[in-house]
């Protein structure tokens, strides 16, 4: 029977519950929300003891389903004022699961001031003072945890979680307990910070594997779902994201002219070939003499698509540079050198940040005139002072809503005071429908998946003529399901076009829990799912008046196209107009 | 853009997306502007076939009407990331 460990940090206490009955199916980020959504007051401070940090793996986490070891960590957000929900792949998420812990709820503060690792395995659950931490960097705090309790699953903060400024995101270990995977957006490491959790620690020996209902359904269902992956040309071995990573990006958007450069006043960037998927790969060949393909960021998945960039010595810089950080510390600050972009994420990583709202809030302060753009040792100067918690630090650990306040700036790309990720919604106007409307901010993952009418797995088709907002409205509902699956979002592109791996994904979820859900639970779950957040994010007080972007981006146009934002007030309240009635 | 790729030595097989001034042309497998004159200063950009623009990152970016048109009458509702093996997409429909 799954259990919720609930740990109260002002008592020093470790509880274990029975799921409550309304939770029974529900993992991830289905449960994080709905907890958070239960048990939160919405105008608590998010730094304060009211506010509760909830890890939850996701429905098929720990079983043998390809790529599906993901963690979803959620509470109130310190940057955004709303509800946050920010997952992560990696060991721990697997071990979780095993252990049979539907969620670890932390809630309450430490009245003396004291930091504490929670340490979990098979007998019990233990919370302990531990000074020995304090000050140390991600990667020597992992390293330190690994070396005391051996192969085990870890997550902690760096001093940016410590100090609790909004940007500090939460980093979990990766299969070589590199300390690399971030639950990043929205300041949750500063909620754990607050509460004086330095770490948690979750070891899975002895672990019985997870309970399966139907297992001849839940082999069908991963049978599809594996077969899809293995055979899209984006998923497969050797195919776009194992080759060359989610950087493969950089060039596509630089060339659609959408790629923000310069803290958003431009489109493409003379330097992006140089910074892209591409020019890992082909660095690495060079500096490593062969091919090297990328690796996976924890048990069982399949797609692989995490890069490692190394020096000229072949020794390893840091692993690892997605798109989006490839950005953010990249062309959004105009500058065009991996080996300075990976020392940059090596900072993030230690210092324990989110490379979006790292990177924007370099690129805004530039924009401020703190440092030039293009300062390659002033951008690493800056990120050392955040980590050291200089007066300076502290303004750009708060993030780029708050440093753009300070220095005066007007170009503030953020939406719900979090910095918008590396697709200019001038540009894409439909990704600036999901930034305006989600309830995390602006957020690229959130409607990073499709609609199971779109599919025609519902027996409809041709949905191409759809309006925009009905269809951020399902891609939105159908991610949060997604999110609550335990899958990478990745899957969603073998889903989408192969259908049966859509279904292998029910198919799935029906034998692990014996339900009888169809596409169409696909999309209630997630429509739940969302309502429950923004009924949330109603209670902090967020209006329509929140699901706006900038509003120079009405009147600035982005060459090369040249293009301004225009989607109407009225399409983006209609996104989540059919929820709210 | 057909005289270009064979210029270029690149099979039409390979050619992937594909952009012309900044807007979206061709997508893998459609083959949708082989057939469009270029003109005198066009910026073409030729990606190669593994390269990546999934939906959700690419819906109402600036599409050339012929590659609309093919993504909305090649089934799937326009929504998909890659021609290669949509055929088994379009099965049980």
């Amino acid at each position: 029977m799954a259990k919720i460990v609930r740990v109260d940090m002002g008592a020093e206490s470790v509880t274990f519950e029975e799921v409550p009955d309304k939770y029974r199916f529900a993992r991830g980020r289905w449960l994080t929300s709905s907890l958070v959504a239960d048990e939160v007051e919405p105008t608590c401070h998010p730094l304060g003891p009211g506010n509760k940090l909830v890890f939850s793996p996701g429905i098929v986490t720990g079983t043998t389903a390809p790529t599906s070891a993901r963690i979803s960590v959620g509470g109130k957000s310190p940057l955004t004022g709303g509800i946050k929900e920010s997952n992560a792949g990696t060991k721990f998420a697997t071990m979780q699961a095993r252990l049979g812990i539907a969620a670890i709820v932390v809630q309450g503060q430490p009245k003396d001031g004291k930091q504490y690792v929670l340490t979990i395995d098979k007998n019990d659950a233990r919370l302990m003072a531990e000074s020995s931490l304090r000050g140390l960097g991600t990667y020597a705090t992992t390293d330190a945890l690994i070396a005391k309790h051996g192969n085990v699953g870890v997550c902690c903060i760096g001093p940016a979680g410590e100090m609790r400024m909004p940007m500090a995101g939460i980093c979990f270990n990766d299969l070589e307990n590199r300390a690399t995977r971030f639950s990043g957006r929205g300041g949750l490491g500063a909620v754990m910070g607050a509460k004086g959790l330095k770490a948690i620690v979750v070891n899975g020996r002895g672990a019985p594997t997870v309970p399966i209902v139907d297992k001849d359904l839940f082999e069908t269902g991963r049978a599809k779902l594996t077969k899809a992956i293995r055979s899209h040309d984006i998923t497969k071995p050797k195919g776009g994201l194992n080759t060359y990573g989610t950087a493969i990006l950089l060039n596509i958007l630089n060339e659609a002219g959408g790629l923000p450069t310069r803290n958003f006043s431009r489109g493409r960037f003379e330097k992006a070939a140089d910074v892209a998927g591409e020019a890992i790969f082909e660095g690495n060949k060079e500096r490593l003499g062969k091919e090297v393909y990328n690796h996976a960021c924890s048990p069982g998945c399949i797609i692989q698509c995490s890069n490692t960039w190394h020096a000229a010595d072949g020794s390893e810089i840091v692993s690892c540079i997605e798109y989006e950080t490839a950005w953010a510390l990249g062309p959004d600050c105009e500058i065009g050198d991996l080996d300075v972009i990976g020392r940059l994420t090596w900072l993030c990583n230690d210092i324990g940040l989110d490379t979006i709202e790292a990177g924007g809030t370099i690129a805004v302060a530039m924009e401020g005139g703190v440092i030039p753009f293009g300062d390659k040792k002033g951008a690493i100067k800056l990120l050392e002072e955040v980590g050291k918690g200089t007066p300076l630090g502290h303004i750009i650990g708060a993030g780029a809503a708050v440093t753009g306040r300070v220095f005066g700036v007007v170009r503030v790309p953020v939406v719900k005071g979090q910095h918008m990720p590396a697709y200019d919604p001038r540009v894409v106007k439909g990704i600036g429908v999901t930034y305006a409307t989600t309830t995390m901010g602006a957020d690229h993952t959130a409607g990073y998946t499709i609609a199971p009418e779109i599919l025609g797995v519902s027996g409809k088709v041709d949905n191409f003529d759809v309006n925009k907002a009905e269809l951020s409205r399902n891609f939105q509902a159908t991610t949060a399901f997604i999110d609550s699956s335990g899958h990478c979002l990745f899957i969603a592109f073998p889903i989408l076009d192969f259908p049966e791996g859509f279904q292998g994904v029910i198919d799935e979820c029906n034998g692990l829990l014996g339900t009888r859900w169809t596409a169409e639970d696909v999309g209630r779950i997630g429509a739940e799912i969302l309502a429950r957040e923004r009924e949330f994010n109603k209670g902090a007080g967020f209006t329509s008046a929140d699901d706006r972007l900038p509003e120079f981006m009405k009147y600035e146009p982005l060459p090369p196209h040249n293009e301004v934002w225009n989607v109407s007030d009225e399409e983006l309240d209609a996104v989540h107009g059919a929820l709210a009635s | 853009m057909r005289d270009l790729i064979g210029h270029l030595g690149i099979p039409q097989k390979e050619k992937g997306i594909t952009f012309v001034n900044g807007d979206l042309t061709d997508m893998p497998g459609l083959r949708a502007d082989l057939g469009r004159v270029l003109q005198d200063g066009d910026r073409v950009g030729l990606m190669h076939t593994r390269s990546m623009w999934p939906f959700q990152y690419r819906f109402l970016a600036k599409t050339s009407p012929q590659l609309e048109k093919k993504l909305k009458y090649g089934g799937g509702g326009g929504v998909f990331h890659s021609s290669h093996g949509r055929s088994s997409s379009r099965e049980g429909r």
